[in-house]
C-alpha cells in the first residue's frame, strides 16, 4: 500500500489541524508583521520599546523562570519518591498530587486567594495561633502569584521527573559503590548526569506553561503585568490587531525555543 | 585471605544466612552454589559490605573489616545484569573506579586500555553501553572490577543472562582469565555445571546453611547428606539396610558388599545413573524393565522398574532399547555411596 | 545505609508537606462551601445572615444564575470527546501504521498545540474567524484544539505497544478486509485507551479557560468564564459554592483517571 493509503484515514486530523492550527497561526504571523495593510516591524518595535510591554515581556520571563526552578528542584522528591518507593496509601497520595495539573487556572487564581487573600484561610489560622496574620494579602503580590503558578506546576513537574526517575537502575549505585565511589561521588559522578536531562525538559515544560498561563493572572496579577494579560488589555481595549498579533507571536516564540533547545539537549 | 565467621543475617524470622563461616583460599575461585532462596546472593553481600550482617564478621588478612564501609573494602563486583553505566562509553565505564580512587586521567586510560586488552574487547572502548551485545557487556563488566586491581573478586550470576552457547564460551575464557590472574574469586550460581567446571572449590547452601563445602568431585560423589545428593547432578536414593561391620548393603532389589564399613541398620544409598553397567544375564546384579528411554545426544537415559524401585540409567547411546522389555543390570559396587538415615 | 535511611525519611517530608499544599485549599473551599462560610473570610456576607442554616441555598443560587453556562461547557465537554475520537482514532491509526517522515511529521504537527500559549490560538481563531467570532461552536473548535493531541498521544502510545503488523496479519489470514480489520480487531484493543483518552478530554474541556474566555459572548458562556465572574463579583460564598460546584465534576473524572489509567495519562503538558 503506498504511503498515501495508507495515511488516508488521517484526512480529518489533517483538517482539523490546519483549520484550527496552521491557517490562524499564518494569519497571526502575517498580521504581526502588518501596519495598516503594509509589511512593518512597527509592532514588534512597539512591543520591545513601550515601557509597560517590555515590563510584562519581563515579568512574564522572570515569573516563569522562578517557578519552573523552584518546581523541577522541589518536585525531584515526590518523583524519586513515587517512582522508586512503596508506601502505604501511595496511589491515594499520587491521585491527590495530580489533581490541579488539570485545574482551570481561574480556580487555582480563586484558590490562592481563598488561602493567602487578604482575609485568607492561612493568615486567619496564623492570627489564631499568634496573633498576627502573617502571609495576609499574599494573593495579590509577586509571592501569591508564586505560590498560585507552583500549584499547578508541582503535579505536571513531579509526573515529568517519575517516568524519567523510573528509569533509573538502583543498581548502577550498587555497582559504584562496590567500586570504591562515596556518597558524593556517585551522586556526582552517576546521579547527576543521569538525571540531567529530564530535569531539563521539567524546565522547559514548566516553564512554558507557567509562560502562557492566563487564568491565574488574571485574577492574582493587579500590579505584576505579564504578557498574556498585556495581550488581554489589548483585546478589551479594542487595540491594534497587529500589535496583539506580535505580542501572540512573541509567546508563541518563546515557548517554541524553550521547548526545542530543551529537546535538543537531550 | 579472606575469611568469614558465622555470619548470619535475618529477615523478620527467616534466615537468609545462618552461621556461614569460611576461609577462602587464595588466589583460587570458591563457587558457591545452591537453589534460590538458599541465600547464596546475599552471602555474597554481606562479604562485599552492601548489607549488614546481624552477627559474624569478615577478615580480610587477618583484619576484620565486618564494619568497613563496601566503597572502602577494595572488592571487584561483577553483577547479574552488569549494571553499567549508561551515560558513560566502555572505556569510561571501565575507567570509573579508577576515577573514584583519584588515579590520573593518563594512567587510568593506559589502565583501562590493558584491562581491555585482557578481555579482548579493546575496540569497542570508544562504545556506548547500548551498542554492544550481551556478551560484550559482559565482558566490559569483567573490565571495570578487573580494572581496580582488587584484592578480592566477587561474582553475583554473571552469566546468567546470556543464552547458553554464550556461555559456555564465556565460561571458558572466565576460567582461564582467572586463572592467568590468580585472583580471589568468589562465584555465586544457581548453575551446577558452572559451578563445578568454575570452582577449585564449591559451597552448596540450602537455607541459608552450608551443606557441604570441598572439590567439586568429592562433593559430587560422596554428598554429605540427601540434599546435595538430590541437588548435584541426578541420582537415585533409595532406602536400604546397611551393616556397619561387614559393609553389606542390602537394597529393595538386590544386596552388594560395600567397599568400606557403612553406617549401621538404615541408611540412604546413592547411585549415579552412570555407575550401572547394562550386562549379559550371567554378569547380572539384578534385572529389570525398561518404562522409557530418551535420547540425549551424547547418551541415552533409560527410566527401569525394578521391584517397586524406579532407576535413572544413563548408558551408551549405541544399543537400541524395546520398551518394557527385561534388561539385565550391573552396579560398579565402589560408586555405591551411603549415609545414615 | 543509615543516611540512605535519613534521605528516605527527607524525601517523605517533603512530599508530605506538598501533599498538604495541595490538599489543603481543596478542603478550605469544601469546608467554605459546606460548613462554615467565616473560614472564607465571609463576614459581612447578607448571606452568611440568611442562609447559614441551610447552605445548600448558595448552591441554587449558582445554579439558577449559571444553569446555562453549565449546561453548555458540559455539552462542550461531551462533543469535543466526539470529536476528538472521530479525528484521532482514523489519525492515530494511520500515523502508526505507515512509520514513514511524513506521518512522524504530522505527529509532531499533531503535539504542537500542546507548546503554545492558548490566550495566544485564541488571538488567532478571533481573528482567523472574526466573522464568526460569536459562534458557540468556534468554542468547541478551541477546546478540540488542546485535547486533540492529548487524545492522539494516548492512542497512538496504545496502538505503538499493540504490534500492530501481527495482529493485522492474522486477521488477513481469516479473511478479514480493511474495514473489518479496523472495527473488529483494532477498536476493541483500545477500549482501555478510548476510556482514558475521553476522560481526560472532557476533564481538560471542562475546565478550558485560556482559548474559550476571549470567544465567549454573554449568550455562549462556558462555566470556567461563569466562574470568572464570580470571582469579580466579591461574593465569597457564591465563588465558593460555585467552585464546589466544578470541583465537584472535575474531581471524580481526576481519579477515575488516575484509578483506569495510570500512566498512560499522565503526561503533563497543558495549562492553566
Amino acid at each position: 500500500m503506498s504511503i498515501a493509503k495508507k495515511m488516508a484515514p488521517s484526512f480529518p486530523l489533517v483538517v482539523a489541524l490546519f483549520l484550527l492550527l496552521a491557517y490562524p497561526l499564518s494569519l497571526l504571523f502575517a498580521r504581526s508583521l502588518q501596519d495598516a495593510n503594509e509589511f512593518s516591524l512597527t509592532n514588534y518595535i512597539q512591543l520591545f520599546t513601550d515601557n509597560s510591554h517590555r515590563r510584562a515581556l519581563f515579568h512574564s520571563l522572570i515569573l516563569s523562570a522562578l517557578v519552573a526552578s523552584i518546581s523541577t528542584l522541589i518536585c525531584l522528591a515526590p518523583a524519586w519518591l513515587f517512582a522508586n518507593e512503596h508506601f502505604a496509601g501511595k496511589s491515594l497520595v499520587r491521585a491527590i498530587f495530580t489533581l490541579p495539573m488539570s485545574f482551570s487556572g481561574i480556580i487555582v487564581g480563586f484558590l490562592a486567594v481563598i488561602m493567602v487573600g487578604r482575609i485568607g484561610a492561612v493568615p486567619q489560622f496564623f492570627e489564631k495561633l499568634t496573633g498576627t496574620a502573617y502571609t495576609s494579602g499574599w494573593a495579590y503580590r509577586l509571592s501569591g502569584l508564586v505560590l498560585a503558578y507552583l500549584y499547578f506546576e508541582i503535579p505536571r513537574a513531579t509526573l515529568t521527573l517519575e517516568s524519567a526517575l523510573r528509569k533509573f537502575d538502583p543498581q548502577l549505585s550498587v555497582a559504584a559503590r562496590s567500586l570504591g565511589a562515596n556518597t558524593w561521588q556517585r551522586l556526582r559522578l552517576l546521579i547527576l548526569p543521569l538525571i540531567w536531562r529530564p530535569l531539563v525538559s521539567t524546565f522547559a515544560v514548566t516553564f512554558t506553561v507557567s509562560l502562557g498561563s492566563f487564568g491565574v493572572a488574571l485574577i492574582l496579577s493587579k500590579r505584576f503585568s505579564v504578557l498574556p494579560l498585556e495581550i488581554f488589555q489589548q483585546i478589551t481595549g479594542y487595540g491594534n490587531n497587529g500589535l496583539m498579533a506580535a505580542m501572540a507571536i512573541v509567546l508563541v516564540l518563546l515557548a517554541f525555543v524553550i521547548n526545542y533547545s530543551a529537546r535538543a539537549t537531550s | 585471605m579472606l575469611e568469614v565467621r558465622s555470619l548470619t543475617k535475618q529477615y523478620g524470622a527467616r534466615y537468609a544466612v545462618r552461621d556461614f563461616s569460611h576461609s577462602f583460599a587464595d588466589g583460587k575461585i570458591t563457587t558457591i552454589l545452591g537453589p534460590s532462596g538458599s541465600g547464596k546472593s546475599t552471602t555474597l553481600a554481606l562479604i562485599a559490605g552492601l548489607k549488614e550482617p546481624d552477627s559474624g564478621t569478615v577478615h580480610l588478612d587477618e583484619r576484620d573489616i565486618t564494619a568497613v564501609r563496601p566503597e572502602r573494602r577494595d572488592f571487584g563486583m561483577v553483577f547479574q545484569n552488569y549494571s553499567l553505566f549508561p551515560h558513560l562509553t566502555v572505556q569510561k565505564n571501565v575507567e570509573f573506579g579508577l576515577r573514584v580512587r583519584g588515579v590520573s586521567a593518563s594512567e587510568r586510560t593506559q589502565r583501562a586500555r590493558e584491562t581491555l586488552a585482557l578481555t579482548r574487547i579493546e575496540h569497542l572502548a570508544e562504545r556506548r553501553i547500548t551498542e554492544i551485545s550481551g556478551g560484550e557487556q559482559q565482558r566490559v563488566a569483567m573490565a571495570r572490577a578487573l580494572a581496580i586491581r582488587p584484592a578480592l573478586l566477587l561474582m553475583d550470576e554473571p552469566l546468567s543472562a546470556l543464552d547458553a552457547k554464550l556461555r559456555d564460551e564465556l565460561r571458558a575464557e572466565l576460567r582461564r582469565l582467572l586463572a592467568e590472574l590468580a585472583i580471589t574469586t568468589i562465584y555465586v550460581t544457581h548453575d551446577q555445571t558452572e559451578a563445578m567446571s568454575l570452582g577449585h572449590e564449591m559451597i552448596i547452601m540450602n537455607e541459608g546453611r552450608i551443606e557441604q563445602r570441598g572439590a567439586p568431585i568429592d562433593l559430587y560423589h560422596r554428598p554429605a547428606n540427601l540434599f546435595v545428593a538430590n541437588f548435584l547432578g541426578d541420582s537415585n536414593v533409595i532406602a536400604a539396610e546397611c551393616d556397619a561391620a561387614s559393609g553389606k548393603i542390602r537394597l529393595p532389589f538386590f544386596s552388594a558388599n560395600g567397599s568400606k564399613p557403612g553406617p549401621a541398620s538404615k541408611c540412604w544409598a546413592m547411585i549415579r545413573p552412570e555407575a550401572f553397567e547394562l550386562v549379559e544375564k550371567e554378569h547380572a546384579d539384578f534385572a529389570a524393565i525398561v518404562e522409557s528411554s530418551t535420547f540425549l545426544g551424547n547418551r541415552l537415559r533409560l527410566r527401569l522398574r525394578a521391584g517397586d524401585e524406579t532407576l535413572i540409567v544413563d548408558t551408551t547411546n549405541r544399543i537400541s532399547i524395546a520398551p518394557q522389555a527385561p534388561i539385565f543390570v550391573r552396579v560398579k559396587k565402589e560408586e555405591i555411596f551411603t549415609w545414615s538415615r | 545505609m543509615k543516611t540512605a535511611r535519613l534521605g528516605i525519611v527527607a524525601l517523605h517530608c517533603i512530599t508530605w508537606f506538598l501533599l498538604a499544599v495541595v490538599a489543603a485549599p481543596i478542603l478550605v473551599v469544601l469546608a467554605g462551601a459546606f460548613l462554615d462560610p467565616t473560614l472564607l473570610g465571609v463576614t459581612t456576607e447578607r448571606w452568611a445572615a440568611q442562609s447559614s442554616f441551610f447552605i445548600p441555598g448558595w448552591f441554587g443560587y449558582v445554579f439558577q444564575l449559571y444553569n446555562r453556562s453549565l449546561e453548555f461547557s458540559l455539552v462542550l465537554a461531551l462533543l469535543s470527546v466526539v470529536v476528538c475520537l472521530v479525528v484521532s482514532i482514523p489519525g492515530a491509526y494511520a500515523i502508526v501504521r505507515t512509520d514513514s517522515r511524513a506521518s512522524r511529521i504530522l505527529e509532531e504537527i499533531t503535539l504542537l498545540p500542546l507548546s503554545i500559549p492558548g490566550i495566544a490560538m485564541s488571538i488567532g481563531l478571533i481573528q482567523a474567524y472574526a466573522i464568526v467570532r460569536g459562534k458557540w461552536w468556534l468554542i468547541l473548535c478551541g477546546h478540540v484544539l488542546y485535547t486533540i493531541p492529548l487524545m492522539m498521544r494516548v492512542i497512538t502510545n496504545a496502538l505503538r505497544s499493540l504490534d500492530l503488523d501481527r495482529l493485522q496479519n492474522a486477521a488477513q489470514s481469516l479473511g478479514a478486509n480493511a474495514w473489518q480489520r479496523f472495527l473488529f480487531v483494532i477498536v476493541p484493543n483500545l477500549r482501555h485507551s478510548i476510556i482514558v483518552g475521553s476522560l481526560l478530554v472532557f476533564a481538560i474541556s471542562w475546565g478550558e479557560f485560556n482559548v474559550s474566555y476571549l470567544l465567549n459572548t454573554p449568550l455562549n458562556q462556558t462555566y470556567p468564564a461563569a466562574l470568572y465572574a464570580t470571582y469579580t463579583s466579591n461574593s465569597f460564598a457564591v465563588s465558593s459554592a460555585a467552585t464546589t460546584i466544578f470541583l465537584a465534576v472535575i474531581i471524580p473524572v481526576l481519579l477515575a483517571l488516575q484509578w483506569i489509567g495510570g500512566r498512560e495519562f499522565s503526561r503533563p503538558e497543558q495549562a492553566a
